[in-house]
């Protein structure tokens, strides 16, 4: 407790003086709680301290990873004869079946997109309309994505720093199954950092949430620079 | 060995409960009362300005330790209420003769009329001693002592003898709900959010806090500049707790309660002719005490009389294991004396040295007694005399010689750091080793630069140029920080090594010549006007690294004008605390002419000198300082 506004701390190993002022050469600090102190005086055995092989214990198997069972692509909503994905059963032809559930404990891991963005962004096109970013989802997801890039950040000219900023807005849209093509377009800092000529390296982040939980972070470079020719 | 006869020795275990059997004046207590039926009491309260008309015949004296009401109603016909010492209060209270609210109200009035503006922070034109009060909360305080008083009276549980007893607080000592400034507007915004140990032992003893007495700016200079002189404000105070040595001397407040890190009770306890006591280390709590060296920070009480000192240091004592670690070496295990003890003789057995290493400030090594002024020297030899015909034994013998590294390893003037220099070059004394590292477990640095960031730029600022370390655009409270932590462990285990055996050789130093305590004197002249010290021990941070406990009490007077106070000291080891104080009290029972002595009150100057340059800010000379590491740095540079 700080008994007043400025809160300092009980000094926690004082060196207590003697009753018997002839005593000198005990160390003074002997508090055995405070490893601090207790350097000199130790509690314990030291030989303790070593630390022994432990017994070998029988080999842990890794854990099993089962992908989901192969079944065909569930045919699309809204086609005649079928309410939903999942494996037509044989005894009512036109029933869809649920896909079965993945075993307990298994992990099923998150099927990446597949992403495609362009080498190199000319600076002009890039303050103008921002970056393209195809897409290709194996369902439908919750995406996210933005480029970002180390930006320095000029408060003084001694205070000069390097941080993460993002130069394009961030978009966030839930997208189905298939191809699709984004527009980034360029945030506010983004065209304050790209000029007109601005040659810059720059990273696209995407994050794609499918609805079961499972997600899965793309990155790809992107380079932000004026075509070669073009350099005065 | 030591030659302690059993009459020195029952001193260690008188308590506070003792009977006394003899008054100052050597008359028996059944004679002051018949005597005091004789002169009509009742008319010399009235007389004496105070509200009590109530007084009637004296009530039964038979509280132990305190003298009875008839013998103060006696004293009462020569001085004011505001005059008489705690005890004497005490019996007055605790009769009924007298309410704390009228006790308060007293001093309050004498605060309004002469203590000058509040908050100035500088030579406020009058006595300055009290930087601040909270009326309500000390009537308050004061309504509460009245009716554990009145419910004492009528069978209930007893009250201390310090119910509803005034007194002041230094201004760097926390008190819940009021601001704690440390002598210096760089602290505004420091409010206490509970009372620190030692303070609610007070408060549980019925204590009515007036307000804050201040202090030199961060308790640095031990020369004080902010308060005046209890004799003439003029003159130097003394400090660093200031108001607290001026404030029960010009009847401010009964007693006050200062702190001393080195030299900052001692100091204005003996120019103002108070009597105050430096406790033992570890004696009373320290916790919620702004620190300034942890380890050898003590708290204790200036007040008008020893015993009225003993009695405010038996409630402030005790353990406080949680906050205050050095509680639990504490040598005093038993209460304090209270009382004088019978017979004409009652120092028989003791030995009292006189060191002759204990020099005054000059650069000689002569014998301190020939660098006294004439006048002192003369009052010196007279207390001797006395101490011898009170039974004593006072010989003069060598001390312990603190410029020799040999002897006083720990505080050396000369000779080599005997540790490496920290990281930054400076140099790690055995000394700094120890204070550093305690400074940098409480991170107090660390704490004032939280506080910092929540008060105003310049304000902030000269935070940072009283506590950061490091020079120019270096300097930050990071730095502190980094090189109050950067004490190694086996650095500070060889600073407390030294410390102890400086100790062991002090202790050593008095038993070759069987010596019990020592008596010196703080200042070897008259005390000057403000703005410097007159000259004044060598070495008088000793007692605070050695954590022996002192205690000052005047024994004389100047005879030219103005008249201040010339004081002496008793300075024993450890454990010598009631020892001390005991003989105190018999030296004060036997002469009390001069702790009862009652200066002229001082008007406050109409019209305060103004131009002069405000002293806040402006740099402490180093061999005044309080902190015993700029201190004993400025010792090494002068060659000392």
């Amino acid at each position: 407790m700080s008994f007043l506004t400025i809160a300092w701390a009980a000094p926690y190993s004082m060196g207590v003086l003697p009753q018997d002022p002839s005593v000198v050469f005990d160390a003074p600090l002997t508090v055995p709680w405070n490893p601090k102190q207790s350097i000199y005086d130790l509690p314990y055995d030291v030989a303790d301290l070593t630390q022994k092989p432990a017994p070998s214990e029988p080999p842990v198997d890794p854990p099993v990873i089962v992908n989901p069972p192969e079944v065909p692509a569930p045919p699309p909503v809204g086609a005649i004869g079928v309410g939903g994905g999942g494996v037509p059963d044989p005894a009512t032809p036109g029933t869809p079946v649920p896909a079965p559930a993945p075993a307990p404990g298994a992990v099923r891991p998150a099927t990446p997109a597949r992403l495609v963005v362009q080498g190199r962004t000319n600076p002009v096109n890039f303050r103008a309309k921002g970056v393209r970013v195809r897409l290709t989802l194996p369902e439908s997801a919750r995406v996210q994505a933005v480029v970002q890039a180390r930006v320095r950040k000029r408060l003084s000219r001694r205070r000069t720093t390097t941080t993460t900023q993002k130069i394009t807005r961030t978009r966030s849209v839930r997208l189905k199954s298939g191809t699709t093509a984004l527009r980034l377009a360029p945030s506010a800092v983004g065209r304050r950092t790209v000029g007109r000529r601005t040659s810059l390296s720059a990273t696209l982040v995407v994050t794609v949430r499918y609805s079961d939980g499972r997600r899965s972070t793309l990155r790809r470079a992107v380079r932000i620079a004026p075509a070669t020719s073009s350099k005065r | 060995m030591r030659d302690s006869s059993v009459t020195a020795e029952a001193a260690d275990d008188v308590l506070m409960d003792v009977a006394d059997e003899q008054t100052e004046s050597g008359l028996s207590r059944r004679s002051f009362v018949g005597r005091a039926g004789l002169v009509g009491v009742a008319g010399a309260v009235l007389a004496s300005g105070a509200a009590a008309a109530t007084a009637t015949a004296a009530t039964p004296d038979v509280l132990p330790g305190l003298p009875s009401v008839a013998s103060v109603k006696v004293r009462l016909e020569t001085v004011r209420i505001v005059d008489l010492e705690i005890l004497e209060l005490a019996a007055l209270l605790q009769a009924g003769e007298l309410t704390a609210v009228e006790l308060t109200e007293l001093y309050l009035e004498r605060i309004d009329a002469l203590n000058g503006p509040f908050e100035t922070y500088d030579d406020n034109g009058a006595y300055g001693a009290f930087i601040r009060i909270d009326r309500a909360d000390a009537l308050a305080g004061a309504r509460a002592a009245d009716a554990r008083l009145e419910k004492a009276r009528a069978g209930g549980p007893a009250a201390p003898y310090l119910c509803g007893i005034p007194i002041g607080v230094k201004d760097s000592i926390g008190l819940k709900g009021r601001a704690t400034q440390n002598g210096t507007t760089a602290f505004a915004g420091n409010i206490g959010n509970e009372d620190p140990p030692a303070m609610a032992r007070l408060r549980a003893d019925g204590v009515v806090f007036l307000g804050h007495t201040v202090c030199s700016e961060y308790s640095s200079s031990i020369a004080g500049t902010f308060a005046g002189n209890a004799w003439n404000h003029r003159y130097v105070p003394g400090g660093s707790s200031q108001g607290s040595g001026v404030a029960p001397i010009a009847r401010l407040a009964a007693a006050a309660i200062g702190e001393e890190t080195g030299g900052s009770i001692i100091m204005p306890g003996s120019a103002n002719g108070a009597s105050a006591i430096k406790p033992a280390l570890g004696t009373a709590s320290v916790a919620g005490v702004m620190p300034l060296s942890p380890g050898v920070d003590v708290i204790g009480p200036i007040s008008r009389s020893i015993r009225d000192s003993s009695l405010l240091l038996n409630a402030m004592a005790g353990p406080d294991p949680e906050n205050d670690p050095q509680t639990l070496s504490s040598p005093v295990t038993t209460a304090l004396p209270l009382t004088p003890r019978s017979g004409s003789r009652p120092l028989a057995g003791l030995t009292i040295g006189v060191p002759q290493t204990d020099w005054m400030t000059s650069s000689t090594t002569a014998s301190p007694q020939t660098q006294y002024s004439a006048e002192n020297l003369a009052v010196f030899n007279r207390v001797r005399g006395e101490l011898e015909r009170l039974g004593a034994t006072v010989k003069d013998f060598r001390g312990l010689n603190m410029r020799l590294p040999a002897e006083n390893p720990y505080t050396p003037s000369s000779g080599a750091a005997s540790l490496p220099p920290a990281i930054d070059g400076t140099a790690i004394t055995p000394s700094t080793a120890v204070v550093s590292s305690n400074r940098g477990d409480t991170r107090y640095v660390e704490a004032i630069a939280d506080f910092a960031q929540t008060v105003p730029f310049a304000q902030a600022n000269r935070l940072l140029a009283q506590y950061g370390r490091g020079s120019g655009a270096n300097r930050s409270f990071a730095n502190a920080a980094a090189f109050n932590t950067s004490i190694t462990a086996w650095q500070r285990r060889e600073g407390e090594r030294a410390r102890r055996t400086l100790i062991a050789n002090y202790q050593a130093a008095l038993d070759a010549d069987g010596v019990d305590f020592m008596l010196v004197m703080n200042f070897g002249t008259k005390i000057t006007l403000r703005g410097a010290l007159p000259v004044y021990r060598s070495w008088f941070q000793g007692p605070n690294a050695l954590g022996w406990p002192m205690l000052t009490f005047p024994v004389g007077y100047t005879a030219d004008s103005p008249k201040m106070p010339i004081s002496v000291q008793f300075l024993g080891p450890r454990d010598s605390t009631a020892q001390i104080v005991q003989a105190a009290i018999d030296y004060q029972a036997a002469h009390p002419r001069w702790h009862r002595e009652v200066p002229e009150d001082m008007e406050p100057q109409s019209n305060p000198r103004r131009s002069a340059p405000r002293t806040e800010n402006l740099p402490v000379d180093p061999l005044m300082s309080n902190d015993p590491l700029v201190y004993e740095q400025a010792m090494r540079e002068a060659g000392r």
